[in-house]
């Protein structure tokens, strides 16, 4: 299926070195760098169901195994169960040979039309929530189980807390109780005796849940039945090993002990830079909306480049910028970029050592000082450099020089018939502009004919707002971004 | 069109054939069955006989491509873009949409074809068997349910399709 913005031939590099299109990273508008799905934090945001969109906080969602009250699954191919409804006569209430219509309801699925007649499970009189559960033949067990070595475990943090007390006691004593004679409990140390509850500690040690150890024997529950080596198997009555894993707890053998299982809720993330702890994708609480309480993803801050027109000697890229700033745009080849990298680094090495002289220490910062202090910037550009340096490219590319103005989205403009400035440009690079869009001319060159895929790169040059400074009397001042973006041009 | 040329179709008295399916070679069809229009049923070298109280969606294809007489039951619904080449099909089946039925095939009573299921195997499947899943990984089993029948269904289309399409007249 091909996607309107998600080319695979034009690829972004990230900031864990690994390629992605545009639309699939987010930039992070504090460090002013691209970060993928590989190297953002994900965090369980909201748990929902997805069928009857019901928002279930994590507390609930433990008790209920994660699972939704109301919707069901089908056993045997996985979809969604529908209700349906039936009317039978029944004798009603008040006089007792009058028969009177009742809706009773069933379940069934829409896919492969199972229905919870076929699991003998008898048609409910409400639509909701009567439907029977599973029951667990070894619950009890479990729960003995669990009991146990939740008091071992219970026991183990009061023997450890009781060891902290004792070590962190007995430093504290050591230095201040003969000095300033706190003695009772220097002779309760000095005696032996366990302390008093004093702290609010607990004077007696949790007792452990004694269970029965479980006994091994010959026969197992789950034993092949005999007839299956003289009768002829029907297939359709044996449940296959997926649908019976589905139910852990009843593993079912025969079809007919399939019923209904409860549907898994659904998660709703948000991503979260793992530099500077931001948050980068953040949805709405209610499950039914597609709008997002924050969403930086690049492809509304980073300009766009697509391949226009591609020969065999010549290629013309479109740059669009979807941002609310206008910004100044510079395609630099690779070793441009390394020069400009390697005297930025030199800088900013320079500045980082006047830094520790005022004795701020990495660790100290937090938020905006981390991601603009020159260490970190310095760094980045580093791991950029050597990101961008292991891809491999075969074809050059002939780039603009001058910094290219693109505009910011304007979406009134297209209503605008109004000419776009004068800009002095070369006309032979940038060969159209439209709004926010301009078409450059990229001559290529093959530099190495062997690989039948050939692929290109530049460093993407870009100035950017830092997050944090938009105050009204101050023009936020852009820096300098620097994405190296590759293109796979396949053969030509 | 095919209102312009003499179709050799038998339609009995009650049928609802709209003119503008596409009717090949020898067919009967029986009373109260209706084929929308945009259907072909197409009898290449052997004749197609469809029964009664039938439902054949817009652009489902019956083919008979071999010399033997293709024999349709009744009560069967034909479902859109259905593709059906099997010799014989019983009463109360159901072929889902884009489903195809190869030729050496033939359905008993109460079967479903589930949806863009391709079934080709060589038997006559069981009374009441249900083929769903997509394409080529297909899953069978039995089910229990008889799917119900389209009476209902059919009144109303008997009512409704001749407001909107012309209809061929039966025969006999």
């Amino acid at each position: 299926m091909t996607h309107l913005f998600k080319s695979e031939k034009v690829q972004y590099l990230c900031t864990c070195g690994s390629l992605k299109p545009l639309c699939r990273t987010y930039f992070c508008r504090h460090c002013l760098a691209l970060k993928c799905g590989e190297c953002v934090f994900h965090e369980v945001d909201i748990l929902y169901c997805s069928n009857c969109l019901e928002n279930v906080p994590p507390g609930e969602a433990r008790v209920k195994k994660n699972q939704c009250s109301e919707c069901f699954e089908c056993p045997v191919c996985d979809q969604l169960l529908l209700t349906r409804a039936t009317n039978i006569q029944i004798p009603s209430a008040e006089d007792s040979s009058k028969l009177v219509p009742k809706k009773m309801f069933y379940l069934v699925c829409g896919f492969c039309r199972w229905t919870t007649r076929e699991a003998g499970l008898p048609d409910q009189p409400s639509a909701t929530g009567s439907w029977p559960d599973s029951d667990n033949v070894n619950s009890v067990r479990v729960g003995a189980l669990l009991e146990h070595y939740r008091s071992l475990a219970q026991l183990d943090k009061f023997e450890k807390e009781q060891k902290r007390q004792l070590k962190r006691r007995s430093n504290y004593l050591s230095f201040t109780a003969d000095k300033y004679s706190l003695s009772a409990l220097a002779a309760r140390k000095r005696s032996g005796l366990p302390f008093a509850g004093s702290l609010g500690m607990k004077k007696e040690t949790p007792q452990i849940y004694k269970v029965e150890p479980a006994v091994a024997s010959e026969e197992t529950d789950d034993a092949l039945d005999p007839d299956i080596f003289t009768k002829v198997l029907t297939l359709s009555n044996v449940t296959t090993i997926d649908q019976r894993i589905r139910q852990p707890e009843r593993q079912p053998v025969k079809s007919e002990d399939l019923i209904p299982i409860h549907k898994f809720l659904s998660v709703r993330r948000s991503q979260r830079c793992r530099f500077c702890e931001h948050n980068l994708s953040k949805p709405e609480y209610n499950p039914s909306s597609i709008k997002f309480k924050i969403h930086l993803g690049a492809f509304y801050h980073v300009p766009d480049v697509i391949i226009y027109r591609l020969a065999r000697d010549d290629m013309q890229l479109r740059l669009c910028n979807r941002s609310q700033y206008p910004t100044h745009v510079r395609l630099l080849s690779l070793d441009q970029f390394a020069l400009i990298a390697h005297s930025k680094i030199d800088e900013l090495e320079r500045s980082c050592g006047e830094a520790e002289k005022e004795k701020k220490s990495a660790s100290s910062m937090v938020g905006h000082e981390l991601c603009e202090s020159p260490a970190t910037q310095a760094a980045n550009l580093k791991s950029c450099l050597r990101n961008a340096f292991k891809e491999k490219v075969n074809v050059v590319l002939q780039l603009p020089n001058e910094p290219i103005l693109l505009p910011a989205r304007d979406d009134l403009a297209e209503y605008e018939l109004t000419a776009p400035q004068n800009l002095k440009e070369d006309p032979k690079a940038v060969l159209w502009r439209k709004g926010n869009k301009v078409v450059i001319s990229a001559p290529l060159t093959v530099i190495d004919d062997e690989l039948e895929d050939k692929r290109t790169g530049f460093v993407f040059e870009f100035g950017a707002v830092r997050a944090g400074f938009e105050t009204k009397e101050v023009q936020p001042q852009p820096t300098n971004v620097y994405i190296p973006v590759f293109i796979s041009l396949g053969k030509i | 069109m095919d209102s312009l040329t003499l179709s050799t179709a038998k339609i009995a008295n009650g049928a609802i054939v709209c003119c503008e399916c596409d009717l090949q070679g020898d067919i009967t069809i029986g009373s109260r069955t209706v084929i929308h229009p945009r259907a072909k049923i197409i009898a290449l070298s052997g004749p197609i006989i469809i029964g009664e109280n039938n439902i054949i969606e817009e652009q489902v294809q019956i083919i008979n491509s071999s010399e033997t007489t293709m024999v349709i039951g009744n009560n069967n619904v034909f479902e859109v873009d259905c593709h059906v080449e099997s010799k014989f099909i019983g009463d109360n089946n159901i072929v889902e949409s884009k489903a195809f039925v190869g030729r050496q095939t033939s359905l008993s009573n109460g079967c479903v074809i589930g949806a863009k299921c391709e079934v080709l195997v060589a038997e006559t499947l069981q009374e009441g068997s249900l083929f769903y899943g997509a394409g080529s990984d297909v899953k069978r089993r039995v089910q229990s349910d008889k799917p119900s029948a389209q009476g209902a269904q059919i009144e109303f289309l008997s009512k409704v399709l001749p407001n909107y399409h012309r209809i061929r007249k039966p025969l006999g």
